[in-house]
């Protein structure tokens, strides 16, 4: 379980208190997602889980399965089953997308004591993935996200996440500058993984239709920096209908 | 009496006190320059090594393609089968290019010592006479498209200066790639003091590689002058990664309608000062023109890049652009950069552009937050910033072959 109690972070560079009192627990198999408005402090969430060095930790705690993860560095935490997709990923200009996967798989694999994955073994895995995805095989050749277009961006995200087989995956604002047949693909995708019921998912958006393509079992408002309701289904629709503001205030 | 005697009598030899500062470019002369030519006064003097007993091919690269070897300045037959025919017959060549060589016999009274420029041929000429073996001066000659040729420089363990020339020439629908390699013997010291006369014709296409992968203790000067005529096609791609000092530096004139693209890659490290120093003439218009350079600097090690564009009168609609882009590893690492545009055409279109810095932190939290340790995750970004110039000059190689 991935069990988030009382956690408070502010920013490093200023102390500016963003996280604040944040408490949540995400079991194998379930999918959070957390709404809210701009600046509330969701994508912030997601940094901090992941370790993300711009944010100190005042107070609270996280566990990932019993294992303190805050006291564990980014690619620790990413190695013992944590995945973040980024919202906006990072171009990585001469490092191409074949070698960057099979390095960050074989990075896992060697944590776990397992052989490196032989380039052929690892070709037939992540063809077979990209296909499910809608991705042509040029992807593997090409520079990491350098000049990709956004939703070319997010199923790279996507794909790590399925090679990579997290424990725990959040998800920030994937739908962020997709089409809706790119959402539809992106939440397939999504879907797939979560099929296998392994994974626990924290989704961070902020709208329903992904919601529409990832039925969440539980769903979070987030305001000013911690979760001020928590339900089904029916208050991303509620917050369809009546916006943040309605919903936060009754 | 020896041969070295009889060429240049002891009394008249420039090296016996083994005093280069007294022949190099004064400071005064090198001003201008953002890397200083000390390193080259205390070069060591000594006789050059007698490479030919030495196992070539341990420091040979492999290579695919037609290979000439150049040691110490000579084409040298005997190291593991290179060159036979060539320093038998002193021609060699295959489709659509060819080869020769001579000594080039000029003596001390026929030559001019420039103590303002490099490179300083004549003086290592003088050397070399005076060594008892005048250098060979390399040319080769291209008319059709023709297959990869690979000219390999060996530098032996001492020697100063060691001159080393080289004439290319693209005739009229000739297409050629040529690479140089400079290579050296472990902890070599020499000097190599090379000089280039590059000529391309209208129509002719010449893709020139330099490969330095010299040993640390080793130093190079390669200035060489290149003429492109009319609708001439002339890319040079550099990678620099050995020797304490090392200046590229190029002189090119261009006719009208050339296309001219120069690449450089600089890996810096502590100790070393690598240089690509050129000068652009542009005579005529030239819509498709550009220098740029990559420098990895870290340590103490010292990154040049010097450029200058001069657009003449008659080179309106010039468009060209030079940009150095530098990724600095620590806080001693130093880059000097000095661009320079010229123009006297009134409808051009000339820029230059830098960017330095570190190493991105979003860069290293996305591969940190992919499970990379901090030092793998490092070096594939320094991989990756260094990869572009390596990829080019691996595709030359390919696609010549």
């Amino acid at each position: 379980m991935l069990d988030i109690k009382e956690l408070y972070a502010e920013l490093a560079e200023d102390n500016k208190a963003i996280l604040k009192g944040v408490s949540l627990a995400i079991k194998p198999g379930e999918v959070h997602a957390v709404m809210g408005p701009n600046g509330a402090g969701k994508s912030t969430l997601g940094y901090v889980l992941a370790g993300r060095e711009d944010y100190t930790v005042t107070t609270g705690n996280v566990t990932m399965d019993g294992q303190d993860l805050l006291e564990m560095d980014a690619d620790a935490r990413a190695r013992a089953g944590l995945f973040l997709a980024f919202q906006y990923p990072v171009e990585l200009p001469g490092v191409n997308v074949a070698s960057f996967l099979r390095t960050c798989l074989n990075a896992k694999r060697a944590e776990n004591g397992e052989e490196p994955m032989n380039a052929a073994v690892f070709l037939k895995l992540a063809r077979a993935e990209m296909a499910t995805l809608g991705m042509s095989d040029n992807f593997l050749q090409r520079f990491v996200n350098v000049g990709f277009s956004g939703g070319e961006k997010k199923r790279l995200e996507m794909l790590q996440m399925a090679l990579l087989a997290p424990k725990y995956a959040i998800l920030d604002e994937t739908d962020s500058g997709l089409d809706i047949d790119a959402l539809r693909i992106v939440a397939e995708g999504v879907n797939r993984v979560r099929e296998k019921g392994t994974t626990g998912f924290l989704i961070i958006t902020h709208y329903q239709r992904l919601l529409d393509y990832i039925k969440p079992d539980f769903v979070h408002v987030f305001a000013d920096g911690k979760i001020v309701k928590s339900g089904g289904m029916e208050i991303a629709e509620a917050l369809e209908k009546e916006g943040y503001s309605g919903v936060v205030a009754a | 009496m020896t041969m070295a005697e009889t060429l240049l009598p002891a009394a008249e030899n420039p090296f016996l006190d083994n005093d280069l500062a007294r022949y190099l470019p004064a400071p005064k002369a090198e001003t201008w320059r953002m890397s200083t030519v000390r390193p080259l006064k205390e070069a060591e003097t000594a006789e050059i090594d007698r490479l030919q007993d030495i196992d070539i091919e341990r420091i040979l690269p492999v290579l695919q393609g037609d290979v000439l070897v150049m040691a110490g300045g000579k084409v040298t037959a005997g190291m593991g089968g290179v060159n036979e025919g060539l320093a038998a017959s002193k021609t060699g060549g295959y489709a659509g290019v060819s080869y020769g060589y001579e000594a080039d016999k000029r003596r001390r009274g026929e030559l001019t010592p420039d103590k303002g420029t490099l490179p300083l041929a004549p003086l290592g000429q003088v050397a070399d006479a005076w060594r008892g073996g005048e250098p060979d001066r390399v040319r080769v000659f291209c008319d059709k498209k023709c297959q990869l040729l690979h000219v390999v420089h060996v530098l032996p363990k001492r020697g100063a200066p060691i001159s080393d020339l080289l004439d290319i020439e693209v005739a009229d629908g000739g297409e050629l790639t040529l690479i140089e390699h400079f290579v050296g013997l472990a902890d070599s010291t020499a000097w190599m003091n090379a000089a280039r006369h590059v000529r391309v014709a209208t129509g002719g296409k010449l893709t020139h590689g330099v490969v330095q992968n010299l040993p640390f203790t080793a130093l190079l000067t390669l200035t060489q002058g290149v003429m492109m005529a009319d609708s001439a096609d002339y890319s040079l791609q550099i990678i620099q990664n050995g020797a304490c000092f090392a200046r590229v530096e190029s002189d090119i004139v261009c006719g009208a309608e050339v296309a001219l693209d120069l690449q450089a890659v600089q890996h810096v490290k502590t100790g070393q000062t690598h240089d690509v120093t050129t000068r652009v003439r542009f005579n005529g218009p030239a819509p498709r023109a550009s220098v740029t350079q990559r420098n990895l600097v870290e340590g103490g090690g010292l990154s040049v890049f010097q450029g200058k564009y001069h657009v003449a009168q008659a080179a309106q609609k010039t468009d060209a652009y030079m940009r150095c882009e530098n990724l600095l590893l620590d806080d001693r690492a130093v880059v000097n950069q000095k661009p320079e545009l010229e123009i006297y055409a009134d409808d051009v279109k000339c820029s230059h552009g830098a960017s330095t810095g570190g190493l991105s932190d979003e860069q290293l939290f996305y591969l940190k937050a992919r499970g990379l340790p901090e030092e793998v995750a490092r070096g594939l970004l320094v991989e990756a910033f260094m990869a572009a110039g390596r990829e080019r000059m691996h595709d030359l190689m390919k696609e010549a072959t």
